[in-house]
């Protein structure tokens, strides 16, 4: 039977603050499933009080149809992954990865056999004898993922398990744990503040602000259809336009910009959103001094290569802009630092968001 | 990687025990085992400090009444000593501060050398029981001292209140300094060079900002030893002769004359006092940590030659005169009739006391439980308190706290009265009376060890406890197979402090001792007022030898491991 874990309504206070407010969520049996939001919008919260570490203030979980609220941590067999991995010091590797199942009380040697084969997965069989802090952090992390999945737990929580490794290595780990999580099937829900982490590894994305959920959906269309500014904002990198709106134009001081996707908002105060991707950079031989809709000038003030892609900097008259744009095109076009460029916003790259 | 395959392995269906309930039962019983040994026989004595007493048949009568409190404001001998302890106190303590500032300072902020040997050597009135320095003392300085009659064969000698406070500075000075050293090391020293810097000269920098920076150490190590030296009974009852201060004077109502109506009063007396130092000392201790900046020491740049040897001289000249004080006893112990025949002997320590050399092995035996006992109950305490919170967590710190503001003698006459009644009397019981005096080091040294043992779970990640428990371990296994392993240092310093404490203790047991269950401190005690003046001394001797001794192994069996004792990881 699928085991499905929904959060109702689920809110955690703390001294009168809410830490997490009134979070629905719905996470699929296997479902990877990942908290995104700054430092302390609540995703460790909701993390503990899945995990039975902390009591929810209101609204319940409900795990396989039955409500888990007051079951102890011990018998929810849940995995937990630690920021900090919470390795036993103490211990060696290979009794890091038993601990779980001598307190599950399997036999002896299912034991051996368990570590030997976890061990195997994460690639430290032969560090089994090691202490942790003989290790480095990637292959502590390693052990810390054995030793949580060690005991079969139905759902695996990782709160920020990257956070402290050097970004390639983060890189890589994320790969294997997606890998790991596909091949087990494993429920997983991953906390991490990372958009670019999360993007890359889950199912469903769950932007998280302040305690509330702003948005859960796929990765692609959270980067796609950002449901605010916030979202906007903090998954990727957008450049905003404010001003009025009114017939689907926004006056903002570097220009009238029309806009095509302002769905539901007829007028008023506006946030217009656009990725760097959509924006265009126009021929700089194209004549100046025609005013085209949607085309705004601006000086090149800085150039990042990022391999593929480059970013650029350009500044308007009020605000400066982001475009990436591919390597090859830019360095065809032959645009140096300090130039003028002629920046074109293509009314459908715009996502509007009414200002609160 | 591999792939993997989730095999269902069947695990015995698993009972766990309600964390909340082990923990409440742990805590509880914690709380419970203060009460019955700290809160009742407390009260009691403040009970019966204002109940009516019948002279004559020795015994309490149910009444009420404020008599007691009168009879003792009345004799002025008696209020005289409440006057006579708060000169002592008032005085050791601004003596013992301002020489173990000077002392902490040359040991932190100077670039002496043999720091470490400076150190351990402050360290050594820790080992011996309070009244080694009178003893030493009188040795010297007394109407046969080796230097009052020997050297100078002069008729002034030391006895009184001069004899009572030295001898109080020099039992003192490792409190104040550990304090003092602690918190020298703590303040960022940079203030200092940032001041020099700025063109202040070394007395103004000092005066301006090293003494203001650490002024909640000084404050609260001050409190502390006039909490000490108040406190103290085996150094005014050796070297006071006449002049009587709150300790001996509630001894001798209580042990002299069976008055126990005075001694209880006098022992209402002594708390206030007592209770107001150890408040000023928690409250100036909590400040002082406040003000630790968790920045790297940094390196101290060299001082220059004139600091360096005056502080030099001066450290070791404390050094010198710290250690003078093992040695004379020592010496004394192995000659046949000090300042009058100088002959070796070992004939001292052919002790002709109830007991004999056994003593020692009871105390021994009795200090190793001590140690044990004492260890396990403040770090499940600390535990419970720091790392699981129940709802009582706070009145049970507060229990844990109350010991330190409470005399040891005080706390003993509380025993005697509550345990050792017609109604209950713990003689009667197996092995009571040595349970009894267990239990009273345990509980009179509990606050340190609850708080060495708070300190210790901070410094343990939270997420060590929650990574067991979501791999299915209860409390009590996390509790052995995480926690404790963690904590094998702090556990091994609390043991050692509780095995010292209960080797030198004098005031908190005296009331307790009996032929049967007769302690090495006290026959040091009872012997030196008996006039044996060499067996007391080997006695001493012996104490402070088992004491280095098992010292000495545990730090061995403990570095071997790699381990380094708390005390050895400040310096
Ligand atoms: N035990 C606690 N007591 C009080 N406030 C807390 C506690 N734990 C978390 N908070 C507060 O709750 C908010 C959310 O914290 P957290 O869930 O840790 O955020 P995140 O993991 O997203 O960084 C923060 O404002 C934090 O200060
Ligand atoms: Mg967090």
């Amino acid at each position: 039977m699928a085991k499905n874990l929904v959060l109702k309504n689920l809110s955690k206070k703390f001294d009168n603050i809410y830490a997490v407010k009134n979070m629905n969520l719905e996470i699929k049996d296997g479902e990877f499933i990942t908290l995104l939001g700054p430092s302390g919008c609540g995703k460790t919260t909701t993390l503990r009080m899945i995990a039975g570490f902390e009591t929810p203030t209101d609204g319940e979980i409900n795990y396989g149809g039955r409500v888990i609220n007051d079951l102890i941590p011990q018998k929810r067999n849940f995995g937990i992954v630690f920021q900090s991995y919470a390795l036993f010091p103490h211990m060696r590797v290979s009794e890091n990865v038993a601990f779980g199942l001598k307190m599950h009380k399997y036999p002896k040697d299912k034991i051996d056999q368990r570590v030997d084969e976890l061990l195997n997965i994460v690639g430290l069989r032969e560090h089994k004898h090691k202490y942790p802090a003989e290790l480095s952090g990637g292959m502590q992390q390693r052990v810390a993922l054995a030793r949580a999945l060690a005991p079969s737990p139905e759902v695996l929580l990782l709160d920020e398990p990257l956070s402290a490794l050097d970004a390639k290595i983060r890189v890589k780990l994320r790969a294997e744990i997606k890998q790991l999580q596909v091949d087990l099937g494993i429920t997983t829900i991953y906390v991490t503040h990372d958009q670019e982490e999360a993007l890359s590894i889950s199912d469903r994305v769950v932007v998280m602000n302040q305690g509330i959920i702003e948005q859960i959906d796929k990765p692609v269309a959270i980067y796609k259809n950002p449901i605010s500014k916030y979202v906007a904002d903090f998954v990727g990198t957008s450049n905003f336009f404010e001003g009025r709106l009114s017939d689907g134009i926004v006056d903002n001081p570097e220009g009238k910009f029309k806009v095509t996707n302002a769905i539901g908002i007829k007028s008023g105060m506006v946030t217009a959103a656009i990725r760097p991707e959509k924006v265009e950079i126009i021929g700089d031989k194209a004549d100046s001094s025609v005013a085209i809709q949607n085309v705004v000038s601006g000086k090149l003030m800085v150039i990042v290569f990022l391999g593929l892609i480059v970013r650029l900097v350009i500044r308007l008259k009020t605000q400066d802009v982001i475009v990436d744009m591919l390597e090859k095109r830019f360095t065809e076009m032959g645009i140096e630092r300090g130039e003028t460029v002629k920046l074109y916003f293509p009314p459908e790259g715009f996502i509007v968001y009414k200002n609160e | 990687m591999s792939t993997v395959t989730v095999e269902e392995i069947s695990t015995k269906e698993r009972k766990i025990i309600d964390d909340k309930f082990v923990i409440y039962l742990a805590g509880g019983l914690i709380g419970l085992f203060l009460i019955i040994f700290m809160l009742l026989p407390v009260l009691n004595i403040l009970r019966l400090s204002i109940t009516q007493y019948d002279e004559v048949a020795h015994e309490f009568i149910g009444k009420l009444t404020l008599n007691n409190f009168a009879n003792y404001f009345s004799k002025p001998a008696i209020v005289q000593s409440l006057y006579h302890s708060l000169w002592i106190a008032v005085w050791s303590m601004l003596i013992t501060t301002v020489l173990a500032f000077f002392f902490a300072y040359g040991l932190t902020r100077t670039t002496i050398k043999w720091k470490k040997a400076l150190y351990y050597i402050a360290m050594t009135p820790l080992i011996a029981p309070s009244l080694l320095q009178a003893m030493a003392l009188i040795s010297l300085f007394g109407s046969n001292g080796l230097i009052t009659a020997g050297l100078f064969n002069v008729e002034w000698n030391i006895y009184g209140p001069l004899g009572i406070i030295i001898s109080e500075v020099l039992y003192c000075f490792p409190h104040a300094m550990v304090i003092l050293y602690t918190t020298l090391s703590a303040v960022d020293s940079r203030l200092d060079e940032a001041a020099a810097s700025l063109g202040a000269s070394g007395v103004t920098t000092f005066f301006k900002v090293t003494i203001p920076t650490a002024r909640y150490g000084i404050f609260s190590a001050a409190a502390l030893v006039f909490n000490l030296a108040i406190t103290d009974f085996g150094n005014p009852i050796i070297i006071g002769r006449g002049y009587r201060v709150l300790s001996t004077e509630i001894y001798l109502q209580v042990i002299g004359m069976q008055r126990f109506d005075l001694g209880t009063t006098i022992a209402v007396v002594l708390l206030v006092p007592s209770v107001i130092a150890f408040l000023l000392n928690y409250y100036f201790t909590k400040k002082s940590h406040s003000m630790i900046s968790g920045q790297a020491k940094p390196q101290l740049p060299p001082s220059r030659p004139l600091k360096k040897w005056s502080f030099t001289i001066y450290t070791w000249m404390i050094a010198v005169i710290l250690l003078s004080v093992v040695v004379v006893i020592v010496v004394k112990s192995f000659v046949r009739v000090w300042m009058y025949n100088w002959t070796l002997t070992f004939s001292h320590y052919q002790f002709k006391i109830p007991g004999g050399v056994g003593v020692l092995w009871t105390s021994l035996w009795i200090s190793v439980v001590v140690g044990f006992l004492g260890a396990t109950l403040t770090i499940v305490n600390g535990y419970v308190i720091e790392k699981k919170k129940p709802f009582f967590a706070q009145p049970l710190y507060l229990f844990s706290v109350i010991p330190a503001a409470i005399p040891g003698l005080v706390m003993g006459l509380g025993y005697i009265l509550i345990f050792n009644t017609k109604f209950l009397n713990f003689d009667n019981i197996f092995y009571g009376r040595a349970a009894i005096v267990i239990i009273n080091v345990v509980v009179c040294n509990f606050t340190l060890g609850t708080l060495s043992s708070i300190t210790n779970m901070k410094n343990i990640d939270k997420s060590m406890d929650e990574a067991a428990t979501s791999l299915g371990a209860d409390t009590t296994r996390t509790f052995l197979q995480v926690i404790f392993p963690l904590s094998r240092v702090s556990f091994m310093s609390n043991l050692i402090y509780y095995f010292m404490r209960s080797m030198v203790t004098i005031s908190a047991v005296i009331f307790l001792v009996s032929p049967n269950v007769h302690l090495a401190a006290i026959s040091v005690i009872n012997l030196e007022k008996d006039g044996q003046e060499g067996p007391s001394a080997a006695m001493a001797t012996l104490i402070i030898l088992v004491v280095v001794v098992v010292l000495g192994i545990i730090s061995l069996l403990f570095r071997k491991k790699g381990f380094k004792l708390a005390a050895e990881n400040q310096v």
